[in-house]
């Protein structure tokens, strides 16, 4: 046992520790500043929604924490590991072990069944997990008898509670979500927003979703404000703040108007 | 599983892939099992012989290739077989009388013109062979002979049998179903000239190592020349040394046939799996981010590869298998097999073809795998995101080398003869078609940006080729490929019948020749004398046959015109500074027939119709005398009157030709062969050229059905956006052809440089110039055009079907 790991684990209680992310684009020969000295703490078992206006960085910076993309500069370091020095393949693995991923929209391998896709990660990494884990995490999306229908058989929304499925099977330290409900109607939406509710609440994983969407924000228990490519501000309910639309909505405007 | 899930899904994308290599392995299959039917072999009438004994090596005849051995005396080889015979290991040794024979029912010819070895045989060579008698039995007496059931006789008919000296009037005593026609041991010991093997079959129950052992011994201690001893130890020495079917120009067909499905089919699989990788990027990039490595990607595409692969290959193999029996069917009717091939392999050609199918699917797919393995994760999220993707480096690397190879290739036409040169030309056009193809992405942008006009189509067609120029190379190979096989194959069929019918008449004097009716070759001397009288001076007649001199052979003509005095030689100044011989000299020599002697040679330089291959020339009788067995090879003069002529040669099995026909069928038959090659693999090539641009365009259309949405909604014509397709399939179609017949031409001009010095040296090198047939390339050209054309618009009509929004939201 790594001694030193189960340490650090133990005295941070924290998923996830990014310190001044830096991460530079260019495009059409002039340089963009996507984060900008970004760093964030992320306590485990909690569900944080990252805001901000178009061209914050809060994509980036969720991108840069589950290691889908690199960052410029800064550190990096989910359930105590660092990722600044993990090469792809490394990167790969880990991400299929510690991280599960819910999109927008585009969650799902068209030619394989629900099931299949619940257990594409686990069956990549070779896991143990069979079927049966499978059919039992779409059960807690309410999916079990979608089980062996095909992506373009399912809804919008049942896609997403799909890929919810997938990212809890393999009990991964981050859930990451990109505007989970961005291509989905009210009513859908607040279903699969309960999902990754219960997904912090009775599977006390760790959600990181990234949105523009006041009533998302609404449903977290912390909300961080991001801003060229900063977090510039934040409402933590266990801090006393309050966490409602409403309040977030207003927090927002003052962002954009900023 | 999730391959083969994969794979189903996709089934109808890959489709064009699958076809493609499943016709590929079907003709690999079939043309593998033509060419392991068509090996070498011993004959029928040698397979029941347990050794086949034959003389030392002597040297080769004038074409350089053809082996000839050494021959025993009759008296020599009847010692020799005695001997063995007397062992209690054998069976029965047979020293084998063969003789050129012709079996006529009054003046019609019985049986076909025979390829390999002469037909006439002593009846004990029956127990060398396989061969059954269907009916009756061995000839007694002297006047009872032994037919082939193809001559369509029956037991009991009588037949007159031709020899090149005598002709007897024979009973048919029985039928076989072999091919020779057996006569009498003692008028074969006769009419044979010497005896040229001696089989041995072993007595039941002695092994083969035993009899190789007992063989070598006796003939370790025989008189004559040395001997050499073919066994079953060693099968395939056995086989190549007695086999007689002439397969070679078939199996050169199928090698070729079969090496250019692979090629082809690896574009096309290549192609198919590459736009696959593009089509799929977000899925790809899916699996990225739910935790696939790129090795998983890599190996998950090479999977799907080698699935699709392997269900293409079985499937190409049960069609090729049938599709042996129809191949070799019509190999053998077009004379490019022997009549006697038949399907003797299977399992071999099957395992073979196979594995290639399914490397050759691994090996399309290993760039396209490359790409998918590249794929970024983050691509799952931002599909909007064009690339603009540099070269990689590779390309050049590979486009330089297969350059460089090419070039190669063309020095190696320049120095090549005629065979190679053809193989070689080849060669140089397909390694710089690779060059092209791996190149394209890099100078296909830039030539269509030479197109001028600034119409909005035009403008559109630049900035299409400059983002797509991947899809557009691809598009493009397929044309480059036929063009390139088109120009290559057919202008080296026709530079090479240019040459062929301009510079290789040859020298034969008279304007008439004695043939057979049926086209084969060979004179009675009856035939020869009934000629003589017929003609207008002195008939120049060919005896082909030939002497040893301590040992070598030297070949040998016996004429009539031109001929020397009786009972001397005439060498050539070649072969007598050869052995040293002056004019005058009165050399030692071995006739055909085994037998020594001695000739007063003269020197002095042969007429041009000898001169490229006789190296002594005797006396029609003095050569007669040696060589009894073998009929006249030709005979032309000019005639008095060749209907009359042909009228008393026609009991002789002989009519009158004259020579220029004869020559100009020659010519013909040799470039029929040349040319059917070309359509053979044109055929092909264009029925490919069909499956990959349909393939290729279909997936690339529906690849750009979001752009072409995208045209659509901001106000472009359904007809605007297919003459936009049409414009854009055309130009690269057409810029496919240019380079094609491009860089045929390299090739081409190493062939004519190759050929200068093919042809009769005393003219000096010969001018060959390149030949085009250019209304079939026209042809080629035009139907390469409308296949690329109706492949880009067929699914691109049936994609704007679909209402302009409807295809903007369809998911990408």
């Amino acid at each position: 046992m790594n001694r030193t790991l189960e340490a650090r684990r133990g005295a941070t209680h924290e998923a996830l520790r990014i310190d001044a992310l830096t991460k530079r684009y260019t495009t059409g020969g002039h340089e963009v500043a996507a984060l900008d000295g970004a760093s964030l703490d992320v306590r485990a078992g909690t569900f944080t929604a990252i805001m901000g206006p178009s061209g914050s960085g809060k994509s980036t910076l969720l991108h840069c924490a589950v290691g889908l993309d690199r960052p410029d500069g800064g550190s990096i370091v989910v359930d105590g590991i660092d990722l600044g020095g993990l090469g792809e393949r490394e990167i790969t693995e880990f991400r299929r072990e510690r991280v599960g991923f819910v999109f927008q929209s585009y969650n799902l391998v068209d030619s394989l069944t629900a099931a299949q896709n619940v257990l594409l990660p686990a069956r990549l990494a070779r896991g143990a997990l069979g079927r049966e884990d499978a059919l039992a995490a779409l059960d807690g999306v309410g999916l079990r008898d979608r089980a062996d229908h095909r992506p373009h058989q399912l809804s919008g929304g049942e896609q997403q509670r799909v890929a919810i499925a997938r990212a809890v099977l393999t009990r991964p330290a981050v859930i990451c979500a990109d505007e989970p409900t961005g291509a989905l109607d009210l009513a859908r939406g607040r279903q699969v927003l309960d999902h990754l509710r219960a997904v912090v609440d009775t599977h006390a994983r760790t959600v990181l979703v990234v949105t523009h969407d006041p009533t998302v924000a609404a449903r977290a228990d912390r909300a961080v404000f991001m801003a060229d490519g900063r977090i510039v501000d934040e409402l933590d309910r266990t801090a006393g703040d309050r966490l409602d639309a409403a309040s977030i909505a207003v927090r927002m405007a003052e962002l954009e108007e900023a | 599983m999730i391959t083969l899930s994969m794979v189903r899904h996709r089934m109808r994308a890959i489709l064009g892939g699958f076809v493609a290599l499943t016709l590929a392995v079907a003709l690999l299959t079939a043309s593998a099992i033509v060419i392991a039917s068509s090996l070498p072999a011993v004959p029928p009438r040698y397979e029941r012989a347990d050794a086949l004994v034959v003389p030392e090596e002597a040297g080769t005849r004038s074409d350089d290739v053809t082996v000839v051995r050494a021959v025993w005396t009759g008296a020599e080889a009847d010692s020799l077989a005695g001997e063995l015979t007397r062992s209690e290991e054998v069976a029965v040794a047979v020293a084998e009388r063969r003789f050129d024979v012709r079996v006529m029912d009054g003046d019609r010819v019985l049986g076909d013109a025979a390829d390999g070895a002469p037909g006439g045989a002593g009846w004990s060579s029956f127990a060398l062979g396989s061969t059954a008698l269907l009916e009756g039995g061995a000839p007694s007496g002297a006047a009872e002979v032994v037919l082939p059931r193809s001559y369509g006789r029956a037991v009991g008919d009588t037949v007159t049998v031709l020899t090149a000296g005598a002709e007897w009037t024979m009973t048919v005593s029985g039928v076989t179903d072999g091919q020779d026609v057996l006569v009498p041991d003692p008028l074969a010991g006769e009419t044979a000239t010497g005896v040229s093997v001696i089989g041995v079959v072993a007595a039941p129950g002695v092994g083969t190592a035993a009899v190789d052992d007992l063989v070598r011994s006796a003939v370790r201690d025989s008189a004559g020349p040395t001997a050499e001893v073919f066994t079953g130890t060693d099968q395939g020495a056995m086989d190549a040394e007695f086999d007689d079917s002439g397969n070679w120009v078939g199996t050169q067909l199928l090698i070729l046939v079969g090496a250019l499905s692979v090629f082809v089919s690896v574009f096309v699989v290549g192609t198919t799996f590459t736009f696959q990788v593009a089509v799929r990027r977000r899925e790809l990039a899916l699996l990225r981010a739910v935790g696939a490595t790129p090795g998983q990607v890599r190996r998950m595409l090479l999977g799907e590869a080698a699935v699709v692969g392997a269900a293409a290959s079985l499937v190409g193999a049960v069609l090729g298998v049938g599709g042996a029996f129809l191949l070799g069917g019509w190999m053998v009717d077009l004379d490019l097999l022997s009549r006697h091939w038949e399907v003797r392999s299977v399992a071999l050609p099957v395992a073979v073809s196979v594995p290639i199918g399914v490397v050759t699917a691994v090996t399309g797919v290993l760039s396209a795998s490359r790409r998918g393995a590249a794929v970024a994760p983050l691509e799952a999220l931002r599909p909007e995101n064009t690339r603009a993707e540099a070269v990689p480096r590779w390309r050049l690397w590979v486009a330089g080398t297969a350059a460089v190879l090419g070039a190669v290739f063309a020095v190696a036409t320049v120095r090549g003869d005629m065979e190679q040169a053809v193989s070689y030309a080849l060669g140089t056009a397909l390694a710089l078609v690779v060059a092209l193809a791996v190149a394209a992405p890099v100078y296909l942008p830039r030539l269509v940006g030479l197109l001028p006009g600034r119409s909005p189509l035009s403008d559109l067609l630049r900035s299409e080729a400059r983002a797509g120029a991947r899809r557009l190379a691809s598009t493009m190979l397929p044309a480059l490929l036929i063009s390139a096989l088109a120009v290559t194959m057919l202008g080296q069929a026709d530079t090479l019948g240019g040459a062929i019918d301009e510079h290789s008449r040859g020298d034969i004097p008279g304007e008439a020749m004695v043939t057979r009716p049926d086209g084969g070759n060979g004179l009675t001397d009856l035939a020869l004398e009934r000629t003589r009288e017929h003609a207008q001076g002195e008939v120049h007649s060919t005896l082909s046959t030939g002497v040893y001199v301590d040992g070598n052979w030297v070949e040998a003509v016996g004429l009539h015109r031109n001929a020397p005095p009786a009972g001397t030689a005439w060498a050539s100044p070649a072969t007598a500074a050869e052995f040293g011989w002056e004019e005058d000299d009165t050399v030692d020599l071995t006739w055909r027939d085994g037998t020594t002697g001695r000739v007063t040679v003269t020197v002095g330089p042969f007429p041009p119709e000898l001169e490229m291959w006789a190296e002594l020339a005797l006396p029609h009788d003095l050569a007669r005398e040696h060589d009894p067995g073998t009929f006249t090879t030709a005979a032309s003069f000019d005639p008095l009157d060749a209907d009359a002529l042909s009228a008393v040669l026609a009991d002789q099995g002989s009519e009158v030709v004259s020579t220029s026909r004869l020559i100009d069928e020659g010519v013909a038959a040799e470039m029929r062969l040349v040319r059917l090659f070309a359509v053979i693999i044109l055929v092909l090539s264009l029925g490919y050229t069909a499956i990959s641009l349909a393939n290729s365009l279909s997936l690339s259309t529906s690849a750009r059905r979001r752009d072409l949405a995208l045209l659509r909604v901001t106000g472009v014509h359904r007809r605007q956006v297919l003459v936009l397709l049409t414009a854009e399939s055309a130009l690269v179609g057409a810029i496919g052809l240019a380079l094609g017949a491009l860089i045929s031409l390299p090739g081409l001009f190493a062939l004519t440089w190759s050929l200068r010095d093919e042809f009769d040296p005393r003219r000096g090198p010969a001018e060959v110039a390149v030949q085009l047939p250019w209304a079939d390339l026209g042809a080629v050209s035009a139907a390469c055009l409308v296949i690329g054309v109706l492949a880009a618009l067929v699914p691109a009509v049936r994609a704007m079907r679909r209402s302009p929004a409807a295809m903007v939201a369809e998911r990408g």
